[in-house]
């Protein structure tokens, strides 16, 4: 006897006959029992598939009719370049001071200016090594726009700088990289040393 | 039913005929589910490793094309051939740069490629705008295609190189990400890093290029005009300037926060209003003062904003006052931004009804009690002027006027001097007008009657931007 599809929904269509002529059917293999608990093992695990796509179907659906209607209403470009920025940086430096976040997001900003750097905001965030929140993910986590980090980002958007045109930074806690030392210092703030 | 008997009773079901087909199943769901997993991630690898593979194709082929432009805009005679060949080389070079940056390649390793690339297009771009006025080139320029010329050159053909290994399939980008084999990554890693360590090298030597064009070097080189001359004052003197700019009363617990050692030397410091505190909830106010001369460049306060009850027009008279205070006079408002109960408001210097745009302030106002909780200065002092000498018009407004497309409908006109993507500045007729329902600003030279800059002006419900 084969395990086929069609075994099943021959095993199935039995069931629901007579319950004792499955039992001998199945029999030969293993108990009627089993073979419950086999259904609904596999039912199961099919549930936890299906769930687990569509959990992640949700996800990003709302995400885009959420930021989707605020964007519509207002400056479209902007907002979503502030929503990426912030993004980043919520990865990035979630931890630091006020002052630190704005510094990371002019960072950023100021890479895209740069001419070692894509031209475009999402060239540079996306840019493959550049962040670690790109890499782990955390780029994905929607910002709520009246967040500190998200008001981090719209200062740097609005021109405030306090890297004061640093197109680098690091934790000299964390970083391995020896290159970034190679870099003029420009300042320290919290954590983060900026560099040019 | 102790632990011990548990187990028993475990080994016993697990000895069952019965138990065994159960642990059976499980394992097959288990092992199929693995297998499913497995299948997807090899899905996903290969389609990143395609990506890797179609953005190295593409670069290859923009950056051969680039040479070949670049070889034949030796060669090139007229302004209008010129015009087409550049932009030609503009657009590849710039498709080129997105591509390079796909790549999972560190950026350390590929600084120099990028910048060549971008220096490329914006010189070329340059060039174009030139050839656009039909003036020819002369032979410095011709010079520097050359050099770009030999360059590129060098590009291409390590880029060929590596593309051969990648063909040969002794490359794999995808697996230059891999962190699992790690001997595999790193034999595949060190042929591309070595590869590209050469072509590097060989941008070493290369000069940065002298011209005109946007993001060149030499704009950080530039000096802040209203600092120079000045005489660099100490620490205690630009503590004091802080509690100068914010008042006795809200620069309580100063600390200096370090130096910073950018374009505009400044001191750091944090001020915190309300006691100093460990958590970082506390109110904070970040002010920067520059070495020389002891002016403010920026600073940031962290108060929240609760409730709102000053419109925009009582904001604006709030930072008005303000920049009288410190001394900032023929300040005129240009532009702003509602955000989360504060207003960002932006404010250029005015010179015999003239509008300097270069020279900017924005002051950031809270809409509850109208105090001001930001404020930037970085434009004013880069180029600040009392008094700045202006061009000669040459260009009557008539004839500004008739330069313009004749679709706008032309509400007002006035003088402004702007800045360009160089950080030159020109004297132009600022016209603002409508094309349907949308408003523009367009910028004619007062001296050449070139149109420098067509901007949008959106509208949204928290101020107006430009585009």
């Amino acid at each position: 006897m084969e395990w086929t599809p069609s075994f099943f929904v021959h095993i199935f269509t039995e069931m629901t006959k007579n319950k004792k002529e499955i039992k001998e059917v199945v029999n030969g293999m293993f108990s009627y029992r089993t073979f419950i608990l086999m259904m609904i093992v596999f039912g199961i695990s099919i549930f936890i598939y299906s769930y687990y796509d569509n959990s992640q179907l949700k996800l990003v659906k709302h995400d885009a009719v959420e930021t989707g209607v605020r964007v519509l209403a207002q400056n479209a470009t902007r907002e979503n370049d502030i929503q990426l920025l912030a993004r980043c940086v919520n990865g990035e430096a979630r931890g630091e001071p006020y002052i630190g976040q704005v510094a990371v997001a002019a960072v950023i900003l100021n890479r895209v200016k740069h001419p070692s750097f894509p031209n475009t905001l999402a060239g540079v965030i996306y840019q493959p090594g550049a962040f670690t929140a790109v890499q782990d993910g955390q780029i994905n986590v929607p910002i709520d726009p009246n967040s500190t980090v998200y008001k981090a980002c719209t200062d740097a958007m609005n021109g405030w700088d306090p890297s004061e045109g640093a197109i680098y930074y690091y934790n000299p806690a964390k970083t391995t990289n020896k290159w970034i030392y190679s870099r003029e210092v420009i300042k320290t703030i919290g954590k983060h040393v900026f560099a040019k | 039913m102790g632990i011990r008997n548990k187990l028993l009773d475990f080994k016993q079901r697990l000895s069952d005929r019965h138990m065994y087909s159960i642990v059976l199943v499980v394992t097959a769901l288990i092992a199929s589910a693995g297998i499913y997993q497995y299948k997807r991630a090899l899905d996903y690898r290969n389609s990143v490793e395609n990506q890797y593979n179609r953005a190295f194709h593409e670069l290859v082929g923009y950056v051969e094309n680039i040479e070949v432009a670049l070889a034949k805009g030796m060669l090139v005679n007229s302004p209008r051939q010129m015009v087409s060949l550049s932009s030609e080389i503009w657009r590849k070079a710039a498709f080129a740069q997105a591509n390079l940056g796909q790549l999972p390649i560190s950026h350390v390793q590929l600084d120099k490629t990028s910048k060549f690339l971008t220096q490329v297009g914006d010189y070329t771009y340059s060039l174009s705008q030139k050839a656009m006025d039909g003036q020819e080139l002369t032979d410095e320029e011709f010079e520097n295609i050359d050099k770009l010329h030999k360059y590129a050159a060098n590009l291409s053909q390590a880029l060929n190189e590596l593309q051969a290994e990648v063909y040969e399939g002794r490359i794999k980008f995808g697996e230059l990400k891999k962190k699992g084999n790690r001997f595999m990554a790193q034999a595949s890693k060190n042929v591309v890093v070595s590869k590209l360590e050469n072509v590097e090298k060989e941008f070493q030597d290369y000069p940065s290029l002298i011209y005109d064009g946007p993001f060149s070097d030499h704009i950080e080189r530039m000096d802040p005009r209203l600092l120079s001359g000045g005489s660099e004052i100490t620490q205690e003197q630009a503590k004091e300037a802080v509690v100068k700019f914010l008042g006795q009363e809200k620069a309580q617990n100063i600390e200096f926060a370090g130096e910073t050692n950018g374009t505009i030397k400044t001191y750091n410091f944090v001020v915190y209003p309300e006691g100093q505190a460990k958590g970082k909830e506390n109110r904070r106010i970040t002010i920067d003062v520059t070495k020389v001369n002891g002016y403010v460049l920026s600073m940031l306060d962290s108060r929240p904003v609760q409730r709102v009850s000053l419109n925009i027009e009582e904001a604006k008279q709030k930072a008005k006052a303000f920049l009288d205070e410190k001394g900032m006079h023929n300040m005129k408002e240009s532009y702003y931004l509602e955000n989360d109960g504060i207003a960002v408001i932006n404010y250029a210097y005015v010179q015999d009804n003239i509008i300097m745009y270069p020279e900017l302030v924005k002051v950031k106002v809270a809409l509850d009690n109208g105090e001001v909780v930001g404020f930037e200065s970085k434009g004013y002092i880069m180029s600040h002027q009392e008094k700045r000498e202006l061009p000669e018009i040459k260009i009557s407004q008539e004839e500004a006027r008739a330069k313009l497309n004749k679709r706008l409908k032309i509400d007002s006109i006035r003088l402004a001097v702007i800045p360009l993507e160089s950080k030159r500045e020109v004297l132009c007729y600022e016209f603002q007008g409508k094309y349907g329902d949308r408003n523009f600003l367009i910028y004619i030279n007062v001296e050449t009657g070139k149109e420098e800059k067509i901007l949008m002006l959106l509208e949204t419900p928290n101020g107006v931007l430009t585009m």
